[in-house]
């Protein structure tokens, strides 16, 4: 097991971001992290990348404690641009370069390439779409063992979601695990092998897409309505 | 942690390009003021440097508590905690950084006053008759006589003390944005918290200088008060780092 989540809980003041998600993930898949917004799916992905630290609950990490040293080895992008403003997008990678030992130089660069950023633009000047593109690339340039992408395709473009897209399936790996967090559901179907729902802070459906699909006999999306509406 | 100083420095690097050029203009309307006899010109510059200097010593002392304040209050938070080092790391690199900007800056302002010193001098006098007259200036003025090893404890007293400035401020942001992170207040608790701290370090100073009797030397007497500020802030650091580490979320 990649990763195990006991009874995690996260609150702001009195108003529950996570109220308790138990989870486990495994090495090899691709999940889909399904929910409306305010569901707790980024304050969980924020959890597992150490940037929020749970109220209650554990979080294990190949076998230990999660502990700052993990953060190796998971690739965590935001749904937010969270880029100094000082930096160009090439400082963005010599940055991700610096910490990152898993930080391919080159394919950060192809991959920007792909998506039609210029290294010398400072990061300030980038619209929403480019700056989601830059975080995706930053991000999928690593080699990390579980990578936790929030959001991947908000503010993107019919057509570089198809890119965006592609670039996620590429990095996909038996030896890595993918996160991503949507409520576009269709755009994601084909591409995850597993599914998580949350809803109010909790896992009410969790499974690879052979066991629900066998239980259920409903596509994601339909589960999706049936979940939330 | 070189590395995460690296970009720290950058952060703050922009304000000190600023001061530089401000300083660097400054010594130039200076010098030609003093060296073309334009009393005026030479004037006005002497107080736009000294008017400098209260600015950036103030500015400078600051600067890092901005620069951590929008480190764990926006989203270029993620760009700090994202990385695979500690807390304690962090906070290291940001004081290390904080304390070469001073450093940088006490450089800037003291080749400022080495080039209008030796302006002046060209102009007028002669090193050892102008050195003569700092030194009398200094003694009148303190109505003290020089003592080398005094100086040296009264400047590294004064840069401890800064740094424990520093260090107070990283607690009290961390720990309010720890604790009441959601707040909008959290900026002026923030500093309410830093006065606090503030208030408690120089009580617990003045007791330890207490302990000193009237028979110890000046020098055991402010020894003491200089080892009580630096163990202070060690701790403030330390439980700072602690905070950081184990229950800040950004």
């Amino acid at each position: 097991m990649l990763l195990e989540c006991n009874s995690l809980a996260k609150y702001y003041g009195r108003k529950p971001a996570v109220r308790n998600i138990s989870l486990n993930l495994e090495t090899g898949r691709v999940y889909g992290l399904l929910g409306p917004n305010g569901s707790g799916k980024t304050t969980w992905m924020k959890m597992v990348s150490g940037l929020v630290k749970a109220w209650k609950g554990d979080i294990t990490y190949q076998g230990h404690a999660l502990n700052y040293h993990d953060k190796a080895e998971i690739a965590y992008m935001s749904t937010e641009p969270f880029f100094y403003s000082f930096m160009k997008i090439k400082d963005v990678g010599s940055y991700y370069a610096d910490f990152f030992a898993d930080f391919d130089k080159d394919r950060f660069y192809r991959l920007l390439d792909r998506m039609e950023l210029d290294p010398r633009d400072k990061t300030r000047t980038l619209s929403s779409g480019m700056a989601a593109k830059l975080k995706l690339a930053a991000t999928l340039a690593r080699d990390a063992k579980l990578y936790l992408l929030d959001e991947p395709l908000n503010g993107i473009d019919l057509v570089a979601r198809d890119r965006i897209m592609e670039a996620i399936v590429e990095t996909s790996a038996p030896n890595n695990t993918i996160v991503m967090s949507t409520h576009l559901v269709d755009e994601i179907e084909g591409t995850i092998n597993g599914a998580i729902f949350v809803k109010e802070g909790e896992v009410v459906l969790a499974g690879s897409m052979e066991e629900i699909r066998a239980r259920y006999d409903e596509s994601i999306a339909d589960l999706y309505r049936k979940i939330y509406g | 942690m070189l590395k995460l100083f690296k970009y720290e420095w950058r952060k703050q690097i922009g304000s000190k390009i600023i001061i530089g050029c401000i300083l660097l203009a400054l010594c130039v309307f200076y010098v030609l003021g003093t060296l073309l006899k334009k009393d005026g010109w030479s004037e006005l510059a002497m107080v736009f440097l000294v008017l400098a200097g209260v600015f950036a010593s103030i500015y400078v002392g600051i600067e890092s508590l901005l620069v951590l304040d929008r480190d764990v209050r926006t989203k270029e938070s993620y760009m700090l905690f994202m990385v695979p080092k500690s807390a304690y790391q962090i906070l290291a690199a940001k004081i290390l950084a904080a304390i070469c900007q001073i450093l940088l800056t006490i450089v800037m302002f003291g080749a400022a006053f080495v080039i209008c010193f030796t302006a002046y001098m060209a102009a007028n006098e002669s090193i050892a008759e102008m050195l003569d007259y700092l030194r009398q200036m200094v003694e009148q003025m303190f109505e003290v006589e020089i003592e080398w090893d005094m100086v040296a404890l009264a400047v590294t007293s004064m840069f401890v003390s800064w740094i424990n400035m520093i260090a107070s401020g990283f607690a009290a942001i961390i720990a309010v944005r720890t604790v009441l992170s959601r707040t909008k207040l959290a900026g002026l608790l923030a500093f309410v918290v830093y006065l606090l701290i503030n208030w408690g370090t120089n009580l617990l100073t003045g007791r330890i200088n207490g302990l000193s009797t009237g028979e110890d030397t000046w020098m055991l007497y402010y020894s003491l008060g200089l080892a009580a500020t630096a163990g202070i802030t060690v701790v403030l650091l330390v439980l700072s780092g602690w905070m950081a580490e184990k229950k800040l979320s950004v």
